[in-house]
């Protein structure tokens, strides 16, 4: 649980830190009063609700907690979001072909998103808030273009898949569980992530490291973008079809779920476990007290709440 | 007047005590402060100096203990009470707002302006920060300077006014002259003495034992927390307060230095300009050699060190390296450190360490992040402990393990090094490498700079103190103005090292002329 266990020790996949516990034990704990006071959660079609809804936020948390990691806020990911799954159908639909176009397309505009980002924030070195504030509204619209507004069916046979399950569990779910997985490899073993959070933690230190700083900030975003990308396919699989505007929450809830699980705001540490736990935390809230026919807007203040009790337990930076 | 002066204490200390985990920082301080004296607080880095200076102003709570003012309790730990009943704080790392003007950061500190919720007219805090400056003796500065503009010694100087706003009857000065230089250090100290002679009682944090001397009429030493000493200086010599600051240790004999220059040049600096801050300057440095630049502020030494390990790009001229496959130019600091060149610089909060990780992590942060493969190497503690140990930094497990923060700044200028060293380095250029690091650290230190050297690294180091650099050096360049005016070797023409007084002088001379 000390410093070197969580940044620098052997074990840190599972590992949890002062930081991201909290919403670790929290997740928990919300699932035991779950198992009280709506035991129908774990049925079935309960399971289903969760996930849907817990997958899509959870990716695109770990799309912001990636360049949380170097201080950078990104604003933008629902925008991607919206424009790649959109991107992706209409091209598919244009030449006529299947999973492969649908693919390939949907991944390449939110990775051209990304790149977008990461010149604006990495090599003109604009604020990474304002930077993506002006392109969420960019690629948001764009998105709205290609669909003109309306529903787009038939999603292709291979993506239908993530709306599919394997062995009883969803397979978004599945894909959300493998990102949150590689993200914690990737955070705690790879050289270029190490980078990353050192460079969120003291860029000046880091250029006299010998950082490339803004290579690694770059390429960042990037990932973020691709990302979103997995993101936006998941929701078209998910729904079998896709509708542009849709996605108005999914910028905070994924903004929250980062910063439940304990990442910093400002660089230099990132938790992506602490963010699923986060996900299943806001998802089982939503699901528990619909069950319980409680209203959206009573449910809103809960989860607001409960965003409050994890960060005063986490993020409270004592000096 | 002056026959009570000695009698009633303006603060009384008693018993105070502060401990972070498990390692007690202030043991048992008790100490009366009497209106007109200024007294020092010294000890190694580590010793609870700051501590001790910050719980004495208010600004820390202690654990237990008491403070009184004028006989009267103080509640501990609140600073707005604290600064009320006339305690201030000066602290090292100067709380001035850069984009502010210095009447601004006067006004902001100045619980007058704020009585009734309202500040005052902007004439009258301008007016109050002009009087205030010329009580600190900045007759010169203009309220509406930005404080950004202002040069470390002048921001100094800010912040004792900004203190004085409050009309305390008590200040600490932590460490008011860390970062200037003598002739700079002499203005503070004055300002302290007329302070004093005004009536207010003060406390003094340094390291530097003649500036102590100088200033203070009695002295506390500090040891792990615990107050050894307690003298009049008038009592005292420079040796007696080392001895008493660190205990005995073995100084390092000039005369039995050991030297392993080569006649192979390792970094050459080739015409190099950048314009407004240095102007065609060569320098070699061979292998085993630790060359020293020395200049007055303004000499443009910092920019060509920063430029010499690319991190700023020059207008013209050329910095090269000697590699096993011929000599390669340093274009960035990127491409320095895959050759081997690397820099340390003067602000090692800013430029130094990660903050919020581990010392381990650290030390460690280049070997692991650096390399072309894709997956990092494992890290371990003991890996980090190895070098930590040959950069001085012992084999406390907990201490690599502690956040960085809480190092003290030698123990963290060790473990820049050992980073350094970790990530493997035989070209090394440093910026003041010694500043704000107490005697015993600073040989330490000194020491291990010149076991780099003797292991055949090549090493370009500036320090503002030419004490502390020809005990480094086995060689001196001087700049001045941008430009390089002359050089002295350590090698006398009997071949023999020695720093004789006279060739000091003649650096000196070199550098004001």
């Amino acid at each position: 649980m000390n410093y070197l266990e969580t940044r620098v020790g052997q074990n840190t996949i599972l590992a949890l830190s002062r930081r991201s516990a909290p919403s670790v034990l929290l997740a928990v704990l919300a699932i035991v009063i779950a198992f009280f006071i709506a035991p129908r959660v774990f049925s079935f079609g309960g399971i289903n609700a969760v996930s849907s809804s817990l997958a899509i936020v959870g990716i695109v948390g770990i799309a912001v907690v990636v360049v949380l990691g170097v201080g950078g806020l990104d604003l933008s990911v629902a925008g991607i979001v919206e424009m790649s799954a959109a991107a992706g159908l209409v091209a598919m639909h244009g030449v006529g072909g299947g999973t492969a176009i649908q693919v390939a397309v949907t991944m390449a505009a939110a990775g051209v998103a990304g790149a977008i980002n990461g010149f604006l924030v990495a090599i003109l070195r604009l604020s990474s808030l304002l930077a993506t504030l002006a392109t969420s509204f960019i690629f948001t619209a764009v998105g709205l273009q290609l669909t003109g507004g309306s529903p787009i069916g038939d999603v292709s046979s291979g993506v239908q898949w993530f709306g599919d399950e394997s062995l009883g569990v969803p397979n978004a779910l599945l894909t959300l569980l493998v990102l949150v997985a590689v993200m914690s490899v990737a955070a705690s073993r790879t050289s270029w992530y190490r980078r990353a959070l050192l460079i969120g933690a003291n860029q000046r230190a880091g250029v006299l490291d010998g950082a490339r700083v803004r290579l690694v900030e770059f390429s960042l975003y990037v990932v973020s973008g691709l990302v979103c990308g997995l993101a936006a396919l998941v929701v078209t699989g998910q729904l079998g079809a896709f509708t542009s505007g849709q996605s108005g929450d999914l910028l905070l809830l994924a903004l929250g779920v980062a910063l439940l699980g304990g990442t910093k705001l400002f660089g230099g540490y990132v938790s992506p476990v602490g963010a699923l736990a986060g996900a299943v935390l806001l998802a089982l809230i939503t699901v528990v007290l619909s069950l319980r026919y409680v209203e959206p807007s009573l449910q809103q203040v809960v989860q607001g709440a409960v965003l409050l009790v994890a960060v005063c337990l986490s993020a409270r930076d004592k000096n | 007047m002056m026959g009570n002066r000695y009698t009633e204490p303006v603060l009384s200390a008693r018993n105070l005590s502060k401990a972070y985990g498990e390692s007690t920082v202030l043991n048992a301080f008790t100490h009366d402060f009497v209106p007109g004296e200024v007294v020092g607080l010294v000890g190694a880095n580590g010793a609870g100096k700051s501590t001790a200076g910050r719980i004495l102003a208010g600004a820390l709570q202690a654990d237990s203990g008491g403070l009184r003012v004028e006989g009267k309790s103080l509640a501990l730990g609140h600073r707005a009470a604290a600064i009320r009943r006339g305690l201030q704080y000066v602290p090292q790392e100067l709380d001035l707002c850069d984009d502010l003007t210095i009447w601004e950061n006067v006004a902001i500190a100045d619980d007058r302006l704020r009585r009734w919720g309202f500040a005052l007219p902007a004439g009258g805090a301008r007016r109050r920060t002009t009087s205030l400056l010329s009580r600190v003796g900045a007759k010169g500065l203009r309220p509406y300077t930005r404080v950004g503009d202002l040069s470390f010694a002048e921001r100094q100087l800010v912040a004792i006014a900004r203190a004085l706003a409050s009309d305390p009857r008590f200040i600490v000065f932590d460490e008011p002259t860390a970062s200037l230089g003598e002739e700079e250090s002499k203005v503070v100290q004055e300002v302290v003495r007329n302070l004093a002679s005004d009536g207010a009682a003060c406390a003094f944090i340094s390291h530097r034992t003649a500036e102590v001397l100088e200033t203070c009429d009695s002295v506390i030493v500090l040891r792990d927390g615990l107050t050894v000493d307690i003298s009049r200086t008038i009592e005292l010599t420079e040796d007696d307060l080392e001895r008493s600051m660190f205990g005995e240790f073995a100084l390092v004999s000039e005369a039995q230095r050991l030297s392993a220059r080569t006649s192979v040049p390792s970094l050459t600096i080739k015409g190099a300009t950048v314009k407004g801050a240095f102007d065609n300057v060569n320098l070699i440095v061979n292998g085993g050699e630790v060359l020293g630049v020395y200049g007055l502020a303004g000499a443009g030494i910092g920019s060509l060190l920063r430029g010499s390990a690319g991190l700023h790009p020059l207008d013209q001229g050329s910095v090269s390296l000697r590699t096993p496959k011929g000599n390669s130019d340093v274009t960035s600091v990127a491409a320095g450190r895959r050759l081997g060149l690397c820099f340390l610089s003067m602000d090692r909060s800013g430029e130094g360490v990660y903050p919020g990780h581990s010392t381990a992590l650290n030390i460690e942060s280049e070997r692991l992040t650096r390399g072309k493969a894709f997956f990092s190497e494992k890290a371990c503690l003991e890996d980090a402990m190895t070098v930590g140990a040959k950069s001085g930094l012992g084999s406390n497990k907990a201490l690599y393990s502690r956040n960085v923060e809480r190092l003290s700044g030698g123990q963290q200028q060790k473990a820049l090094f050992a980073r350094r060293m970790a990530g493997g380095s035989h070209t090394w250029v440093m910026d003041e490498p010694l500043g704000g690091i107490d005697v015993k650290t600073k040989r330490d230190i000194t020491t291990l700079i010149r076991d780099r050297a003797l292991s055949g690294d090549a090493i370009l180091i500036s320090t503002g103190d030419l004490t502390d650099l020809t005990a480094i050096c086995d060689r001196v360049i001087v700049m001045r103005g941008g430009r390089t005016v002359g050089g002295i070797d350590a090698v006398g023409t009997d071949g023999q090292v020695s720093w004789t007084h006279e060739r000091i002088e003649q650096l000196r001379a070199l550098a004001v002329r």
